[in-house]
């Protein structure tokens, strides 16, 4: 360990041998990958892409602040109806939008065609779609808000209003991991 | 615990923890509870009209108006996990074209201090009453109910629909009075 | 952490250790004060219908035992201070709590010493 530089923060990892190293990667790489599995079980579970999601704008107040966390299912036997909390990606926008839906005209299960709106707006969708679309269909739907939990996504929202902390917090989490020793 | 970091750290994780348990007690004492409650609602003055519409495919489509009067108490639906109750009227018919028609007429926000009570008389709905092709007129039974979201302060989001529903029956002509 | 603060400026190193036996007191104490005020914040917003009460108990619970536990009390944690031993080679007493981490390190490097 000749080539750490000789700063206090090394200290642990410097007592390290070579077999305490690798016990380090490794102890990383099982933080990575238990949370990979949760994401991904989850996405499993609910049948969504993405099965927590954040709350970006207030488009939906009073319901739903800025830095709410959403749980959503994607069940497909489930269909689409007036009234559901749902969230859809519209072609050219890659950040979902989570309102609600005011209207419904379903020829079949396939072919459906759904209109949304947010409750703090004052019109309804069409101004968000994609030129020309004048009507959601059921595949544009990812999924469909089924639980609350206020306040836990604020961590997220400050960190997209301020990328260099999301860098700096990352890179510090990322050292402390690799760095200190567990008890 | 030996210096002043550790002990913060220690402290601040432990007190988020009390709080994500206090949050599911909470949540856990209001998720079986009944939140159904009777609602009275009347329809009258149902007019159908057509007018031209860009988003149907005929490019034609009925509009119908019509003025309704609620009456419904929500004070007992409100329990410590609920932040607001947004309830709506929703139309629902069958068509020819559509197997399935639901159209939202008029919706508003019920929070926990104010208008709990409602008791509307003659209300417009809020959003016109267009429907997917011209399948209005003449229409059997279209049933109209209220619907409400109980939305919480951490947990599950409910969908309830009141106890009563009526259907009525729509004109056989359309109108030619310019007003509502 | 211990690596990061000793790199921090001389003015900023101020000392804020505890003996152990305040360490076990510190945590004995958040735990017993905040679990009994997630409690006692359960019953009051159970009774009032309101969640933000219960809410505020435990973050009022929360800043009072950091005033508590935070700031090194010398009467409340530093009242069995720890005898450290004189540095190896010299003549020392025998120490009566726990022994130093400079011993540790020592017995460290003879335990290395034989397995290798």
């Amino acid at each position: 360990m000749k080539f750490l530089p000789d700063i206090a923060m090394f200290n642990e990892i410097r007592q390290m041998n070579i077999r305490q190293l690798f016990y380090q990667c490794l102890n990383f790489a099982m933080v990575v990958s238990s949370a990979l599995m949760i994401w991904k079980g989850m996405m499993v579970i609910t049948g969504s892409d993405s099965p927590v999601v954040v709350v970006l704008s207030g488009s939906m107040e009073p319901a739903f602040y800025r830095g709410d966390l959403l749980l959503l299912t994607n069940d497909h036997e489930d269909p689409v109806r007036v009234g559901d909390i749902t969230v859809f990606k519209v072609e050219g926008r890659e950040i979902p939008i989570v309102h609600r839906v005011i209207k419904v005209h379903e020829k079949s299960a396939d072919n459906t065609k759904i209109l949304t709106k947010g409750d703090n707006n004052q019109v309804d969708d069409r101004g968000l779609y994609a030129p020309g679309q004048l009507w959601l269909s059921r595949s544009d739907v990812v999924g469909r808000t089924k639980g609350l939990l206020p306040y836990v996504g604020m961590v997220t929202i400050i960190m997209n209003d301020y990328p260099k902390l999301k860098y700096a917090v990352l890179a510090f989490l990322g050292l402390f991991v690799l760095l200190h020793k567990e008890n | 615990m030996h210096n002043i970091l550790n002990r913060a750290n220690a402290l601040l994780a432990f007190t988020l923890w009390v709080m994500a348990a206090v949050t599911a007690a909470c949540f856990l004492s209001t998720v079986f509870l009944d939140y159904t409650v009777p609602t009275k609602l009347t329809v009258k003055d149902i007019k159908v009209r057509t007018i031209a519409d860009y988003a149907t495919d005929e490019q034609q489509a009925d509009l119908a108006t019509l003025s309704f009067n609620l009456n419904v108490d929500f004070t007992k639906v409100f329990n410590w996990n609920v932040k607001q109750l947004f309830v709506y009227l929703v139309a629902e018919y069958n068509s020819d074209n559509n197997a399935v028609n639901q159209v939202v007429l008029w919706d508003r926000i019920v929070e926990r201090a104010n208008r709990v009570v409602m008791d509307e008389v003659n209300v417009k709905p809020k959003y016109y009453f267009l429907d997917d092709g011209s399948n209005l007129l003449k229409h059997q039974n279209v049933t109209f109910v209220i619907r409400y979201n109980v939305i919480p302060n951490a947990g599950y989001l409910r969908l309830v629909q009141s106890t009563d529903q009526i259907s009525v029956p729509f004109p056989t002509t359309y109108t030619t009075s310019r007003r509502s | 952490m211990d690596g990061m603060i000793a790199m921090l400026p001389a003015c900023l190193q101020l000392s804020t250790h505890i003996d152990f036996q305040g360490q076990k007191v510190a945590e004995r104490t958040y735990q017993v004060v905040l679990t009994l005020a997630g409690i006692v914040g359960f019953f009051v917003g159970f009774w009032t219908q309101q969640l933000s009460y219960a809410i505020f108990i435990v973050m009022a619970a929360a800043c009072f035992t950091g005033v508590i536990i935070l700031p090194p009390w010398s009467f409340l944690f530093r009242k069995n201070e720890i005898v450290w031993q004189t540095p190896a080679g010299e003549q020392g007493s025998t120490s009566t709590s726990s022994t130093t981490s400079a011993e540790k390190d020592e017995k460290k490097k003879k335990e290395t010493k034989k397995t290798k």
